[in-house]
């Protein structure tokens, strides 16, 4: 009995041991591999209408505008990690730091926040289980807003995310699929490719708001007013 | 050598992704400005160039010149802080959405010091 015990142990360190090494480290955009375009519904495309890329950019106030965005911009680091059984993953860009809860575990679901505790809602509260070699990531509850802010498809408050995490050699592939049966009419689906940095920590981003009242300012100073 | 030849690698400057969209914000249209160097703002997540021109009476004087996070930057090697504020420079880059805006291409100092998106600048 207590040889079973050991052997049964075992395999699930064993398991746990590989999971972790699957997934476990820093990460940066290798590339975009695939994307579908967003099966928006005539809701989305009015919404998608709607969009001021010079205004509505929550990038603009260093605010992430969805999972999406965090996940596709280029030249910024990822840190996955357990620590002490609980995932946490750090992105460089805006200093997001998210927490999922795993799955069943009763934990109270939490928001994404940066170094200075700003909650994201936009990246909405998560939970996370790892099957056999995968790493998955449910989320819902985002707050409306756009999930790419080149194109302005929309984020809507009714719709879920799921990040897949999985090894193909070198890489870590990451699947992000958005469903939204308000604003899609089948799934928005991202395909990254994900390259080890070799790191063992992500840099401070210290992100200063991109907004151009500051530049507007100085010309009208500078002609009385008149902005150019 | 006289000349330092900087490498502003501007790897993903055409993003969709990137902060605020480089491809929507800024136009292909390739342009000048020529004056001093007013401000930069050395930052992430997009690097800040204030260009003062000799303008005309009633004309905005001021062009803002952006290009990538100040981490990209660096990890090229690149400090921008090196540069002086009131050095004379000419920048070309993509014509912006925004009166008076660019997206850097390549700007040079008097001097012949290049930063450039592509690395052959050359007096």
């Amino acid at each position: 009995m207590k040889r079973a015990l050991l052997a049964v142990s075992a395999v699930f360190i064993t398991g746990a041991l590989q999971a972790q090494q699957s997934f476990e480290g820093v990460w940066i955009l290798d590339r975009i591999v695939e994307e579908t375009p967003a099966p928006l519904t005539a809701q989305g495309m009015a919404v998608q209408a709607a969009y001021d890329l010079l205004n509505d950019d929550p990038s603009l106030r260093c605010e992430p505008a969805s999972l999406g965005r965090v996940w596709g911009n280029p030249n910024t680091r990822t840190g996955i990690h357990l620590v002490d059984g609980n995932l946490q993953l750090e992105h460089e860009l805006f200093d997001v730091r998210r927490t999922p809860s795993a799955e069943g575990s009763g934990a109270a679901p939490t928001l994404a926040r940066n170094l200075q505790d700003t909650r994201f809602p936009a990246l909405g509260t998560q939970t996370y289980e790892i099957d056999g070699e995968k790493l998955r990531i449910a989320s819902t509850g985002h707050s409306a807003g756009y999930i790419r802010t080149g194109t302005g498809y929309p984020q809507g408050d009714g719709g879920s995310a799921t990040e897949t995490f999985w090894r193909e050699g070198e890489h870590l592939m990451l699947e992000l699929v958005y469903r939204d049966p308000v604003l899609f009419v089948g799934d928005y689906r991202i395909l990254h490719r994900l390259a080890a940095t070799g790191e063992t920590s992500v840099p401070v981003y210290n992100c200063t708001d991109a907004d151009y009242d500051w530049f507007e300012q100085l010309n009208a100073e500078a002609t009385g007013g008149a902005k150019p | 050598m006289k000349y330092l030849f900087v490498v502003a690698a501007l790897l993903s400057g055409d993003s969709a992704l990137a902060h605020h969209s480089t491809a929507t914000n800024f136009t292909q249209e390739i342009i000048e400005v020529a004056g001093t160097i007013e401000q930069i703002r050395f930052q992430n997540p997009h690097t800040s160039i204030v260009v003062k021109i000799d303008a005309a009476e009633g004309e905005a004087p001021f062009w803002l010149i952006e290009s990538d996070a100040r981490s990209t930057f660096e990890r090229k090697g690149v400090n921008l802080d090196a540069v002086a504020i009131g050095s004379k420079v000419k920048v070309t880059g993509r014509k912006g959405v925004r009166p008076n805006t660019m997206f850097l291409r390549e700007l040079m100092l008097e001097d012949g010091t290049r930063f450039s998106s592509n690395g052959t600048g050359r007096d």
